[in-house]
């Protein structure tokens, strides 16, 4: 029963199917176990995170809706939010997490036109990428994304007004929006 | 700044997860409209944010944890969560779990015109004050599945607890379906959205049991439906239902 299509692999656990489920892990544990060092730094609390992950996929695989994002987004997205949970620990934990679902979960819904960007496979343009924004928007941008801060807490931690860490993250993101582009040969 | 340029700033800072305080209250309120371009823009974002991760140096997981992953999905029934009703009760003491699997029992041999044999509930090791203390929290319901269309006769009980946000669905005489098919239960909210809750099948017997746990703001359901999809279920219902059972 095991297929190589993500989608179907899916589809297959959702019928309990092991052999699927084991070639899904396969594919993405790497990713989800690199996700969760670099939030985490410990392995050991890593690999708790990538199990919970993959057992949340075995239990409620049905959940997925394609249509709101490829596989691997959704587990960059659960492996994100259990090991920023995880940082902050259970009893800390807050609406952040809670919100990065919510993109996919309820808010987020694939408008006319983005097929065209999913298409996208951002792993062929990726090389370097960070290296190509300026000290101060990666900086901003892995403390967001990575540490799992707020704009406030950045603000603190970096003793900076609220205002420069908005426009340091937007325009990190704009550049690495631009880059995509630039490789994928579309203007932004 | 223009209207625009605010609200698609306020997507991309959302969708990164940094928005906090009322920056966070005011986007909330906006997208809930139901804002195409907020849309597009969190899509986008999200995308661009997705590149990150293939940022990092690969690193890969001990052999150690896929073994234990596999034996703990190998512990899991063919539902794949723990059989009987371990999986709704999982947090609770397995005392309560076994009033919840009994209480469900008894309603549903009453539903039968059946008495359990004094034996069944003694071996059990359950007393009937636990079924009453079970039945009254609030959060229990005992549903009744009924057909949506007459010419088909269904036994069944949906027990549900929104605030163990799980429950069981109990089914007898159900109809046989093609092999190449399985029956797919849905909760479905007020908004006519629904949510997987697990494919089965039934027995030769026509008998059926579905546990289903862990579900994200369960209090919102407001009807359980029961389709026929393709064996390996489907991401949304294909079919009109067959059985619900109203909350």
């Amino acid at each position: 029963m095991a297929a190589s299509n993500p989608i179907q692999l899916i589809q297959n656990i959702v019928a309990k199917d092991v052999k699927s489920f084991e070639q899904f892990y396969d594919t993405y544990s790497g990713l989800s176990m690199t996700m969760a060092m670099r939030i985490l730094r410990d392995s050991t609390r890593a690999e708790e995170v990538v199990q919970d992950v993959f057992l949340e996929i075995w239990n409620k695989a049905a959940q997925y809706q394609s249509k709101r994002g490829a596989p691997e987004a959704w587990i960059i997205v659960l492996t994100r939010s259990r090991a920023i949970d995880k940082l902050r620990g259970s009893k800390n934990k807050d609406q952040k997490t809670v919100a990065l679902e919510e993109t996919l979960e309820s808010v987020l819904h694939i408008p006319q036109g983005g097929a065209a960007f999913a298409g996208m496979d951002v792993r062929l343009h990726v090389s370097g990428l960070m290296e190509k924004l300026s000290n101060e928007q990666r900086t901003a941008l892995e403390m967001a994304y990575f540490d799992g801060m707020t704009q406030t807490e950045i603000a603190q931690t970096l003793a900076l007004p609220l205002g420069t860490v908005k426009t340091r993250l937007r325009d990190g993101m704009q550049r690495l929006k631009a880059l995509l582009y630039q490789h994928e040969g579309n203007q932004p | 700044m223009t209207h625009e340029q605010k609200w698609q700033e306020l997507a991309e800072l959302y969708a990164l997860g940094v928005l906090d305080g009322d920056d966070l209250t005011v986007f909330r309120e906006h997208a809930a409209g139901g804002c195409s371009q907020c849309q597009q823009t969190l899509y986008e974002t999200q995308t661009i944010l997705g590149a990150l991760p293939h940022t990092l140096t690969p690193l890969a997981p001990s052999p150690a944890l896929k073994e234990r992953l596999m034996a703990e999905i190998a512990d899991q029934g063919p539902l794949g969560v723990p059989s009987g009703f371990s999986a709704l009760v999982r947090p609770l003491s397995w005392g309560l779990a076994g009033a919840i699997a009994v209480a469900a029992a008894v309603f549903w041999l009453s539903g039968q015109n059946l008495k359990p044999e004094p034996s069944q509930a003694a071996k059990a090791g359950v007393h009937s004050t636990e079924h009453t203390r079970l039945l009254s929290e609030e959060s229990v319901k005992m549903l009744a599945v009924e057909s949506e269309d007459s010419s088909q006769t269904i036994y069944g009980k949906l027990v549900w607890n929104f605030r163990r946000c799980g429950g069981c669905l109990l089914l007898k005489n159900l109809l046989r379906i093609p092999p190449d098919k399985a029956f797919q239960l849905w909760g479905i909210d007020e908004r006519q959205k629904p949510v997987s809750l697990g494919v089965f099948t039934a027995d030769q017997n026509g008998n059926a049991h579905v546990d289903f746990h862990g579900l994200k703001n369960p209090e919102n359901f407001t009807v359980f439906k029961i389709t026929v999809e393709d064996h390996g279920g489907a991401l949304a219902p294909t079919t009109q239902p067959l059985f619900q059972a109203r909350v």
